[in-house]
């Protein structure tokens, strides 16, 4: 059973996302919340395994409370709901470790598996979106370069091999054939590069390496 | 008009009957006048193209029959057809010189004699026929060249003042068709969530199908109110956060921003608070937003009221402020900008906009915003 936790400041948006994710047999809403600070409270009560969070709300909006909630449960997973795919919000929530973005109209099926995928541990966004997300709101300045530049040194090269492919959006499998590696291994250099860089999930990589302009299309 | 000035000339002429004229008999100096009149009326009517001409024929006239209205009409009218520089003064020097030689010369050929009456009556004339119309004009031309550069200037102004209020109109429309786009894309995408509840929630196939296509199509709407919106956002996004939302909850928070500039605010709600339809609580914040930073600008510190009144079928919005703190504070010109894009605005959402200067000196922003019957859906 995937618990998992609503965050919206409109009661119509929380009914129907509930409606649709009750309809699963896997699915169980635990929880709602009607802005961060509520969300915060529900994480540390009800320990949910997914968190569906609308980005902006008024009080402490979804993007600080995704910092705040890493801080508290490292494994939670974070959605973000937004209506525009293109939101700075989303990008900032990105970056403080929410697994992905949903949009408000998402087909119902799509959002019943979104969390299944999530909970089993893997992003669920769509790479094309996720790289003009990412492309458009990346901080272009010298200093965020800088930065980016020196994490990722403490990279192999091999790593950073797969970081990149990792910025493009590609899956596993593909970098896997890419690279002319397994499956497998990607998936451990992933979570080692995951560990030296003190990263939740691959989104924050593919930042981290837009931000070193090492994929630069 | 030339028939009228040389009638006039041969006039004079038999008025004048100059005795330094040539010695001719009454009847012939009328002919004589007559047709020195004629040709400097001619040459006066053609002395656009060729200025000399008139020069010439008046020069004539006055040397033979000491006829003055052609020199005169000629040190004008040189000056107004743009003879400016060495030209202007060698005809000036030259007409002077013809009016004191005209003068110190009798009718008949003797030197008139160097007594003072005569340089008297030759510097007289001088300073009459050439003189004085030669500066007339030229002040004529200077004041004609001032009042249009002035009017030049006028126009800039106003063309430039009409561009502004365009960009300022379009700015505002901008504004708005996103404010606008935001609340449409927000109802919608609620339509679709709830249609895709309603799709997999329901046993019954048909309907389950009829839930999807509500779904799809509201996602189709969607995707294109995200193309124009990506149009629309595309300047400068300056609502990014939550917080400078235009709206009503957010209006502590503009109070604040106000107070900590340097303005006084007092504010006051009247009647039962009741949940607005979205365009309408946007546009009661712009009111309030617009009329403030009039008031800051245009009175500096003084204490503002804000008043917001919830009536069964309108919400009224009211921004006062009483007369400058500083004397030195004026009024500008440029201030109405900002209230026009205001009333676009309340004209959108079909309510009244009301601004003016009170009696007590100050001003006053009045909006009412009529509310529909039925509100409840828009609490959520």
């Amino acid at each position: 059973m995937i618990r998992v936790l609503i965050v919206d400041d409109e009661e119509l948006v929380r009914a129907g996302l509930r409606l649709i994710l009750q309809s699963s047999d896997d699915i169980l809403v635990v929880a709602e919340a009607t802005d961060g600070g509520g969300a915060i409270a529900a994480v540390r009560r009800h320990r949910p395994d997914v968190i569906l969070m609308d980005v902006r709300m008024p009080g402490c909006d979804g993007m600080t409370a995704a910092e705040q909630i890493r801080d508290i449960d490292r494994t939670a997973k974070i959605i973000m709901l937004t209506t525009f795919d293109l939101d700075e919000y989303v990008h900032r929530a990105l970056r403080a470790g929410a697994v992905g973005f949903l949009l408000k109209d998402i087909r119902p099926r799509d959002l019943i598996s979104a969390v299944s995928t999530v909970a089993s541990g893997s992003a669920i966004l769509a790479p094309t979106v996720t790289k003009r997300l990412i492309s458009t709101f990346t901080e272009r300045d010298g200093n965020a370069m800088k930065a980016a530049r020196a994490q990722l040194s403490i990279l192999t090269d091999r790593e950073i091999d797969v970081v990149d492919a990792v910025a493009r959006g590609l899956s596993n499998a593909e970098i896997g054939r890419d690279l002319a590696i397994s499956e497998g291994t990607v998936k451990a250099h992933i979570s080692r590069s995951l560990a030296k860089l003190g990263l939740s999930n691959r989104v924050q990589i593919a930042i981290l390496a837009y931000e070193a302009r090492r994929e630069q299309s | 008009m030339v028939v009228v000035a040389t009638l006039l000339f041969a006039g004079i002429a038999f008025v004048s009957g100059n005795p330094h004229s040539l010695p001719l008999s009454p009847a012939w100096f009328a002919v004589a006048a007559v047709l020195f009149a004629m040709l400097t009326g001619w040459a006066i009517w053609v002395s656009a193209s060729h200025p000399w001409l008139m020069v010439a024929a008046s020069f004539a006239a006055f040397a033979a029959l000491s006829l003055w209205p052609g020199l005169a009409a000629t040190s004008f009218l040189l000056v107004t057809a743009g003879s400016r520089g060495s030209r202007l003064w060698l005809y000036g020097v030259s007409a002077c010189a013809l009016v004191l030689l005209c003068n110190l010369v009798t009718a008949d050929g003797q030197p008139g004699g160097w007594g003072l009456p005569t340089v008297q009556a030759a510097l007289g004339g001088a300073t009459l026929f050439v003189v004085l119309p030669m500066v007339a004009s030229l002040w004529v031309a200077a004041r004609r060249r001032v009042v249009a550069e002035l009017r030049q200037h006028a126009d800039e102004l106003e063309r430039g003042q009409a561009a502004r209020t365009q960009q300022a109109q379009i700015q505002e429309r901008t504004r708005i068709a996103r404010e606008m786009h935001d609340v449409v894309a927000h109802r919608v995408s609620l339509m679709v969530l709830h249609a895709g509840a309603l799709e997999v929630n329901i046993e019954d196939e048909a309907l389950a199908a009829e839930a999807a296509l509500i779904h799809e199509t509201g996602r189709e709407a969607l995707a294109q109110l995200r193309d124009v919106l990506g149009i629309l956002r595309s300047g400068e996004d300056t609502e990014a956060h939550p917080d400078s939302r235009p709206l009503l909850a957010n209006l502590d928070r503009l109070l604040d921003d106000s107070r900590a500039a340097g303005l006084a605010v007092r504010f006051q709600e009247s009647g039962p608070r009741y949940a607005l339809p979205t365009m309408v609580e946007h546009t009661a914040y712009r009111v309030i937003q617009e009329a403030l930073t009039n008031v800051h600008k245009h009175a500096g510190a003084v204490i503002a009221d804000v008043e917001l009144r919830y009536r069964k079928s309108a919400l009224e919005v009211e921004v006062r402020n009483p007369a400058p703190s500083r004397a030195n504070l004026v009024l500008s010109p440029r201030g109405g900008l900002g209230l026009l894009g205001l009333r676009e605005r309340v004209e959108l959402v079909g309510g009244d906009l009301e601004t003016g200067p009170q009696d007590s000196g100050g001003f006053r922003v009045h909006a009412k915003l009529p509310v529909s019957a039925t509100p409840a859906v828009e609490a959520a």
